[in-house]
């Protein structure tokens, strides 16, 4: 419930919501400790968004157009955030970080802050982008966290494609259909809620 | 040695190893391919994996046979455990359990551990398509690999899906059923 830094305040107890992406709109309120972690969304290779999913939003008794303003940010901080990844500073920088570190499979990088959201970006091997929103009151104990929650989300989505009646097609026209199973939104959401900080 | 520790010997020592997703892709990709070829007509693609296992049991009993070098068993209930304690643990590496035997000795349920290699990643695509997860079964090749391994040492069998997890079951559960024993047939001319 408290961060574990010392040198960060402790922050308040917040009421977490998860909505999924926008045709669904289930919405579950719950008194848990808090998460940082805003968003997740994820882009493909060719800059087409795959799926987003957005958490602490404020409990179900507020107006649900600040529910909708603040889902709505995240979607344009993602759009934001492609532009970052693919800006030459950006490049040149993760370029930069995989010399000094040993693993240069796993560059987690703060593409930008605004509104209070840091947002991180990771690029896998294969193009994949996932960008993860925190809030900007948490302080980064451990790069290495932040990169395992990169990599478990990776990993989920590696599941849901490995099965054979998802329909990974780069033809199709509605990506949407690969990750908006409910199945996927319990896993993300899984791993956002178990995230150690 | 119990069988249960030849089974385990075998698998560790005899058996050539594939990795395991590759398998299970692989498998997948014939169930989705099968799916798309017959236009969703799932009783067809129960059939076809049916027939497939089938062809696959005829053959693979003889691997069997040459690497565990089991004798005749005497009665079903033996025949069972060695399909459950050395047959799927040297191919599929795990092991079923068998329960609810009927009262005749001739019918019981195998009940097939979770994870199962086969299955591991899928997820029935019931928003797609609901009748999928009530005509569908999955794993339905291996009925057909027991069939056919069994005719091969006379015994004439019905193997069928009762229980699936990917359906919602909470098991995945499949009934094996002796209809008889085949007696060899002295051709025609001799005697």
């Amino acid at each position: 419930m408290t961060a574990p830094a010392a040198t960060s305040n402790t922050p308040p107890l917040k009421q977490t919501t998860s909505e999924t992406s926008v045709s669904q709109a289930s919405q579950v309120a719950t008194k848990t400790p808090f998460n940082p972690i805003q968003f997740v969304s994820i882009i493909s290779r060719t800059d087409k968004p795959l799926y987003i999913q957005s958490f602490g939003i404020d409990d179900t008794s507020t107006d649900t157009t600040e529910n909708a303003n603040k889902f709505l940010k995240y979607n344009f901080l993602s759009h934001m955030a492609l532009d970052i990844f693919t800006s030459p500073e950006s490049l040149s920088l993760r370029g930069g970080q995989s010399q000094t570190q040993q693993q240069t499979d796993a560059n987690v990088v703060l593409l930008f802050i605004q509104d209070q959201v840091m947002v991180y970006g990771y690029e896998t091997n294969n193009g994949l982008k996932i960008i993860v929103g925190l809030d900007q009151s948490f302080v980064i104990q451990d790069q290495r966290i932040l990169r395992q929650l990169f990599l478990d989300i990776h990993k989920c989505y590696l599941r849901t494609i490995f099965n054979p009646f998802s329909k990974v097609n780069d033809e199709e026209d509605d990506d949407d259909s690969v990750l908006s199973t409910p199945t996927f939104d319990k896993n993300i959401k899984k791993i956002v809620d178990g995230w150690t900080r | 040695m119990s069988r249960k520790a030849v089974g385990d010997d075998i698998w560790k020592n005899n058996v050539e190893k594939i990795n395991s997703e590759l398998f299970t892709l692989t498998y997948g990709s014939v169930v989705a391919q099968l799916c798309r070829d017959f236009n969703n007509n799932y009783h067809e693609v129960n059939n076809q994996l049916d027939k497939m296992g089938y062809n696959i049991g005829l053959r693979l009993i003889e691997e069997f046979l040459a690497k565990t070098g089991v004798r005749r068993c005497q009665t079903f209930k033996e025949t069972s455990e060695v399909i459950s304690k050395l047959g799927f643990k040297i191919f599929l590496n795990i092991q079923p359990t068998i329960e609810n035997w009927s009262a005749d000795g001739k019918s019981c349920s195998l009940i097939l551990p979770e994870p199962n290699p086969l299955t591991e990643f899928v997820e029935l695509p019931i928003t797609a398509d609901d009748k999928i997860a009530k005509e569908l079964w999955y794993s339905q090749i291996l009925c057909g690999v027991l069939r056919g391994a069994l005719q091969m040492v006379q015994l004439d069998c019905d193997v069928q899906f009762v229980k699936d997890v990917l359906r919602g079951d909470d098991r995945t559960e499949l009934r094996l059923k002796l209809n008889k024993i085949l007696k060899d047939e002295v051709p025609a001319g001799e005697d």
